[in-house]
């Protein structure tokens, strides 16, 4: 992988980013938002919003000394071995629970809204083959197929929005405060997790090369997906209302199967099936290539094209685990999505802060001593 | 079988070291820019008083030329005697074999004496009025003029006052004379010079310059390239009155020596990019070169992918506008499609009348096309899918009228749409080679007769006649021909996936297609630019165009020299005239 | 040799992925069905059943008759031929369609049901354990609409045979969607009707629907009175067989006589609660409307639910008041009484202005509403000639009109309160907004307390045009 002549903009990597968050909002997270705050959910969306923007203006200050450099070569700026396996185990979980579940809902999904009779591992093959062919040809490739598949998806979703937003009832967002404040915004907080999207700028760090692209693109790239979750978070509350809101698995389904102008403009939700699925593939293409980079590079391998088919059936096996969709579903938003946070804010940071603090370590001392001559 | 490439995929072998070229911007470009400008105005001075370009093009030619057998007599000097000069044409061009092959024997008076000489062209190839005229007559007949001159030396008299034509050469080795007969020059051979004259006098039969056949316009100029790479570069040269614009000569293929032109603004195009052309067309070895159509699968970066990495054109016009934003055209002697590249994925939807017609209706043709590729593409997929799968997305009676029609067909839909694509691709493929007058008659007389049996027999529905129908009309709108066949071969792929799993499957199909598009390269510019990656500014050549006095750059992604196209006000008529106060008049007046 | 080896295992391993690949594709297109494999379910009807629970209805198309514009004219007899209809009898409704494929031959498609139909037996048991099916599966569409029917819904289905459609969904539609232009009907897809049930502020409602009580033979009147002349002269062959003929004919009169009586019972009910001698066009309900078409099937008013039991009916005025209460109403031509010549009318085109402006309050533990409505009207018709175009005399006209406006839809609210105890309008939804968190909304226990509720109600008209005249000049 030669740096320097790999060069990603920065509207790829927004889109990269949003690509990785707000795939959620055709999953299950409506459901999830409202089961968590009752009818409050768009004001639950803003403050984890706010939050995740100021950890992440934390982290890039942090981030300051170190341009050029993605998380790999930080955690070994750091400790070397030790500290990169650290890091390599932790987001190689997230890689993996991440997109095997995603996977396992997006399959589950498809069956529900058109193929109802064929075998799960059918469907899941689509999904992983283009991962696959993703990953095969590099992350250039990605970023720009990400850039031009993210405006066509995020334009259908505001057509679905506006084609539906005129069945809302702005009673619906009544009460103000949902379920209660304190439920709201203290135990709410591991909510923070829909936004870890954010991890691919820690990967593509040295593509984009200076410390001030890094701040634009995380912050411009969480404010918009932060903006689509928003709306969609809205919309579904004010179609259907709290307490039948939590019912159903599909939120942005349901929106869709709602359209209904005159008698031609019908049944239209599979037309979304194109937005879906493109941004369900985008979504696997990119966690899994954060994967393999990662791997690649704790290793010092130079290449990780051998690793694509290895992980990917990998993912697959482990899409196939859960027994049935709810215990899918339940480990996702009761488990993964309940600890995420964990691992792609509070250990970057403190990963990102001892290599501030502890800069003045002889290892350090020595590397620079080595740069000077 | 070719195992090779599917091993690739699966058992990883390391990538051999190939080098990977992309077009980079220059760091130095602009000051490169103010530099050249100055220098520009120097070397304009000087270029109008020594024609002197035309002896670097040859230098540099005879340098690099090498060709893949030994041309007979190599390197082997002319001598002065005639009679082994003579010996050794007669035997290279088979003299009285090859039947068109004339040798004339003359004599010429040189400083009152007359010396033996004799002259040797292709009957056919060479003009034999320009001979007989210009240099038969001059060197028999006017030779025996007194001529004022005090040059002794035989080449250099005869050059100086005897040869009465513009384009002449003196050969020092054989090769060089045979390569000139062959391609329609005259040899002159005198008795005791070392060397042979050798005049470009080609004058063969050749089609007229008439209008382009692929690419008609309604307005704009009527002109398409013919066979001759002169004429062609001609045409150019005729539009762009430049004289950084160069033609290098380039000569291709071992038995066919095609000449080809490698065509670019000096102080436009991007330097690396002309580097990289010329490397690529110089480093083809092969038998003999035909059409510009085998050149271009020669030099572009890939074959495999459904798309053209260059653009192909009959119309001089265009290849203009393409050499004024820093594109690098070639061209070749017997093809009149010129290549032009790097191409982008905007540019297979763009057709030279975009710029002659008003922008708005432009934009409205490009989204017409993009329409008609988007269907071409895509329309019987998604009736699959949508027929087999997704029922509930139909109008009730719509469906109705469908499951209706269905009743009556035996085969499934998949079957019936292979089935009517496959005859439709036999009409249009048939229709080709249809005699004279019956063509176009049968071609619509078999469509619509046999749609319509086909019907009555209850064979296919009527409603896929009609989707049949608008795919093939769609591929025919979209201006680029290499592009439209690339998706009426997809098509079909896309029929298959949406027959296997509906929407799903053409979504993945999109998607695959998308990822091969993205990363596809076109001379070191990825195919996608502008869309992706995105190019910030306004540049001049996109998805939609823009109004005409706006479009002040250059494309970004060529990284010409020079961005600048028209400056940022270019109808000065716009800019309000100063109003004459008392105190402007007083300074005019001061300054008159 | 290493190289053949792996020469020989390449092409194994290929062979191997296009055995597989081939295999998937190939037989494995395992949604794909035909156009021409299904048959499409236009309506269902549920009923309550003798050998299972419930008797299940469905009314397919068959599309050679519906859809063949080639050389056939138009469909022959309408909507009758291009429909079947079958029942089966069943636990639940998927089973009815386990069951029915044993003589149907195609796969049933429920991707184009657009009415399901049930009867009010099954109504006011309790209709939220079929609702519960219906939303879960992905097949039915969130627009389909609920009736409920006077009589069974085999019946009615059954004579539903529209006149102008050839596609009976459109017949559906397009009769379920006359909500826009009349305020005697309303609209109740299933999603709100779903979403209404869950919810602890709203009660849903059901669109009305029955066969038409009078007599149910369509004979002219010649053929009437030829049968009468019969009757009376009696001339029948044998005895036995005129005994039977006559039993027969007996219990038919029967039928029709009861039929009669109790069409004229219902009329007479209407006519002492409305306390009006001659009936206006918002006074009926689906059933006894007076008219004469050879189609039985009408659909008029609403079904009002409270706990997913059926609680009771509204009729055509307060279907009205429900529309403009919630919003929905867009205009309807309305009847009123001259106020100077007591037994001529006057007509106005009553449209809505602005939105209703509903506030609700709470005071002592009993909910106090206030509703306020504008409307703007146009004269369609002053039967007595009277210049109330006049805009000195314009207000005359316009109070008669508020007054009967503000008195139904006081009835109605009190109908809904104290009578069915059904919050149909949605006031709980806007007293939720005051609360500021879900706890503070369950303890007001709304579905209890709601008939306890005042009403203080606030209508304006305004008429705005006269049509073409302007002066009504006495002649």
């Amino acid at each position: 992988m030669n740096n320097k002549t790999i060069n990603i903009g920065i509207f790829e990597n927004i889109c990269m980013l949003v690509a990785l968050t707000s795939t959620q909002t055709y999953l299950g997270m409506p459901r999830m938002i409202a089961e968590a705050s009752g009818s409050a959910g768009w004001m639950l969306i803003l403050y984890l919003l706010a939050i995740s923007l100021l950890l992440f203006f934390i982290i890039q200050w942090l981030y300051k000394g170190n341009e050029g450099l993605d998380i790999v070569d930080i955690s070994e700026k750091l400790g070397g071995m030790p500290v990169k396996l650290i890091t390599l185990i932790l987001f190689e979980a997230v890689v993996f629970m991440g997109s095997s579940l995603t996977l396992r809902q997006f399959a589950e999904d498809m069956k529900i809204i058109s193929l109802n009779i064929s075998p799960i591992s059918y469907v899941t093959l689509f999904f992983v083959a283009g991962a696959l062919v993703a990953c095969l040809l590099g992350i250039e490739a990605i970023s720009r197929a990400s850039a031009l598949i993210v405006p066509v998806i995020f334009t259908g979703f505001i057509i679905l929005i506006i084609s539906v937003i005129g069945r809302g009832n702005i009673l619906n967002l009544a009460p103000i405060f949902g379920i209660g404040p304190k439920k709201l915004f203290l135990e709410s907080l591991p909510r923070i997790s829909i936004f870890s999207g954010y991890i691919i700028i820690l990967i593509t760090a040295p593509y984009v090369r200076t410390h001030e692209n890094f701040r634009k693109i995380g912050l411009y790239g969480l404010a918009a997906s932060g903006f689509i979750m928003f709306v969609s978070v809205v919309t579904y509350t004010l179609v259907i209302p709290y307490p039948v809101s939590t019912q159903y698995f599909l939120p942005s389904f349901q929106l869709a199967r709602m359209i209904n102008y005159g008698r031609f403009f019908q049944r239209l939700e599979s037309i979304f099936v194109f937005t879906w699925a493109s941004s369900a593939i985008l979504y696997l293409s990119v966690l899994i290539y954060i994967g393999l980079h990662l791997f690649a590079k704790t290793f010092g391998l130079k290449y990780f094209k051998p690793l694509v088919f290895s992980f990917c059936t990998i993912i697959f096996t482990l899409s196939l685990l859960p027994e049935n969709l709810p215990s899918a579903v339940h480990i996702e938003s009761s488990i993964f999505r309940n600890y995420l946070f964990i691992i792609t804010f509070i250990y970057v940071i403190l990963l990102f802060s001892l290599t501030k603090v502890f800069r003045n370590l002889p290892s350090q001392q020595k590397k620079r001593g080595a740069k000077n001559d | 079988m070719n195992t090779g490439k599917l091993k690739s995929i699966f058992i990883f072998t390391e990538p051999e070291p190939k080098e990977q070229f992309i077009l980079k911007e220059n760091e130095t470009d602009k000051k490169k820019e103010s530099d050249s400008n100055k220098a520009k105005i120097k070397i304009k001075e000087q270029t109008k008083s020594n024609p002197q370009k035309n002896d670097d093009n040859e230098k540099s030619r005879s340098k690099d030329k090498t060709p893949y057998h030994l041309t007979k007599g190599e390197n082997i000097e002319i001598v002065g005697e005639l009679d082994k000069n003579l010996e050794f044409i007669k035997t290279v061009f088979y003299i009285p074999q090859n039947g068109d092959v004339v040798l004339r024997e003359f004599e010429v008076i040189i400083n009152k004496k007359p010396v033996p000489a004799f002259a040797v062209y292709i009957d056919g190839l060479a003009d034999r009025k320009v001979v007989a005229d210009n240099i038969l007559n001059p060197l028999m007949v006017l030779s025996n003029l007194d001529i004022k001159s005090e040059v002794t030396d035989i080449m250099h008299f005869v050059k100086k006052h005897l040869m009465a034509y513009g384009q002449i050469m003196v050969a020092k080795t054989y090769d060089k004379v045979i390569e000139e007969i062959n391609f329609g020059g005259c040899a002159v051979f005198i008795d005791g010079m070392r060397g042979a004259f050798t005049a470009d006098v080609k004058g063969w039969e050749h089609r007229n310059i008439s209008r382009p056949n692929t690419e008609l316009v309604i307005r704009g100029p009527q002109e398409g390239f013919n066979e001759v790479l002169r004429v062609n570069t001609a045409l150019v040269r005729k539009i762009l009155k430049d004289e950084d614009l160069i033609v290098e000569t380039i000569l291709i293929g071992e038995r066919s020596k095609t000449p080809c032109s490698l065509m670019y603004i000096k102080d436009i195009a991007n330097d690396s990019l002309v580097n990289e052309v010329r490397r690529r067309l110089k480093s083809i070895k092969t038998d003999y070169l035909i059409d510009s159509g085998e050149l271009e699968q020669l030099i572009e970066d890939s074959s495999y992918l459904p798309t053209p990495q260059l653009i192909a054109t009959e119309r001089p016009d265009r290849v203009a506008a393409y050499l004024s934003k820093g594109k690098v055209a070639v061209m070749m002697h017997g093809s009149p499609f010129c290549l032009v590249m790097p191409a982008c994925a905007a540019s297979l939807f763009h057709a030279s009348e975009d710029s002659y017609i008003r922008f708005p209706y432009s934009n409205f043709l490009r989204l017409v096309r993009f329409l008609a590729a988007t269907l071409s593409l895509l329309l019987p997929g998604i009736y699959v899918a949508v027929t087999n799968f997704h029922v509930e997305m139909l109008p009730t009676d719509l469906l109705l009228a469908i499951a209706a029609s269905r009743e009556k067909v035996p085969f499934p839909v998949i079957v019936e749409i292979l089935i009517m694509e496959f005859s439709f691709e036999l009409i249009r493929e048939a229709g080709i080679r249809i005699p004279g007058p019956i063509g176009p008659t049968l071609g619509i007389i078999g469509a619509l007769i046999l749609g319509q049996a086909a019907v009555a027999a209850n064979i296919v529905s009527p409603i896929l006649i009609i989707i049949v129908a608008v795919t093939g009309i769609g591929s025919f709108a979209v201006p680029n021909f290499s592009a439209a066949f690339g998706f009426r071969i997809l098509r079909f792929i896309y029929i298959i996936l949406g027959a296997i799993a509906g929407f799903l499957g053409i979504t993945l199909g999109l998607f695959l297609h998308v990822l091969l598009q993205v990363d596809q390269k076109s001379f070191g510019v990825p195919f996608m630019t502008p869309l992706a990656p995105k190019a910030v500014g306004i540049f001049s050549e996109s998805t939609t165009r823009e109004k005409t006095w706006n479009m002040e750059r250059r494309p970004d992604y060529l990284n010409t020299k020079d961005d600048q196209r028209q400056p940022k006000i270019c109808r000065k008529w716009v800019i309000p005239q100063k109003k004459n106060s008392s105190k402007n008049r007083k300074e005019d007046s001061n300054e008159q | 040799m290493i190289n053949n080896m792996l020469k020989l295992c390449c092409k194994k391993v290929i062979f191997a992925l296009i055995f597989i690949i081939g295999n998937i594709s190939l037989y494995g297109c395992f949604d794909s069905r035909e156009v021409d494999e299904l048959a499409y379910v236009m309506a269902m009807g549920v009923d309550k059943g003798k050998v299972s629970d419930i008797k299940v209805t469905f009314q397919l198309a068959v599309p050679a008759k519906v859809g063949s514009g080639e050389g056939e004219n138009g469909g022959g007899g309408g909507g009758s031929e291009s429909t079947t209809i079958t029942s089966v009898e069943a636990p639940t409704i998927y089973s009815a369609l386990e069951m029915i494929n044993s003589y149907i031959s195609k796969q049933i498609s429920l991707a184009h049901a657009k009415a399901i139909v049930f009867s009010e037996e099954i109504a006011r048991e309790d209709l939220t354990r079929y609702i519960y099916a219906v939303s879960r599966g992905r097949e039915f569409r969130p627009d389909i609409q609920v009736i409920v029917s006077m009589n069974k819904a085999e019946d009615f289905i059954k004579n539903v045979k529209p006149k102008f459609e050839i596609n009976p969904a459109k017949y559906y539609e397009m009769l379920l969607n006359s909500y826009s232009y009349t305020g005697v009907l309303s609209k109740s897809p299933i999603i709100d009707f779903f979403v209404d049930a869950k919810s602890i502020g709203r009660d849903p409602v059901a669109v009305l629907a029955a066969l038409n009580m009078q007599s149910s033979e369509d004979k002219s009147p010649q053929q009437v009175e030829q049968q009468d002349m019969q009757e009376q002269s009696g001339k029948t062959p044998q005895k036995e067989g005129k005994n039977e003929a006559e039993n027969a004919g007996q219990s038919k009169e029967q039928e029709k006589t009861n039929e009669k009586n109790k069409f004229k019972e219902e009329i007479g009910k209407i006519k002492d609660k409305k306390m009006r001698d001659k009936l206006y066009e918002r006074d009926f309900y689906a059933g006894i409307l007076p008219r004469d078409y050879e189609d039985k099937s009408e659909v008029l008013g609403l079904a009002v639910f409270k706990s997913g039991k059926m609680a009771g009916f509204l009729d055509g005025e307060e279907t009205i008041a429900y529309n403009m209460i919630k919003g929905l109403y867009n205009y309807a031509y309305m009847t009123f009484k001259d106020p100077e010549e007591k037994d001529k009318y006057f007509v106005l085109n009553v449209k809505k202005s602005r939105k209703p402006a509903k506030k609700v309050k709470i005071e002592d533990g009993m909910p106090n509403i206030d509703v306020k409505l504008e409307l703007e009207a146009d004269i369609l018709s002053i039967q007595s000639g009277k210049n109330y175009e006049d805009p000195k005399k314009l207000h005359l006209i316009e109070d008669a009109a508020t007054k009967e406006i503000k008195t139904f839809i006081e009835r109605f609210l009190d109908k809904t309160s104290e009578q069915l105890n059904a919050d149909i309008c949605g006031f709980g939804e806007i007293m939720k907004a005051r609360c500021l968190t879900m706890k503070q909304w369950e303890e007001i226990d709304w579905q209890n307390i709601y008939k306890n509720s005042k009403f203080n109600v606030d209508v304006k008209i305004k008429i705005r045009r006269p049509g073409l005249l302007i002066k009504s000049v006495n002649g």
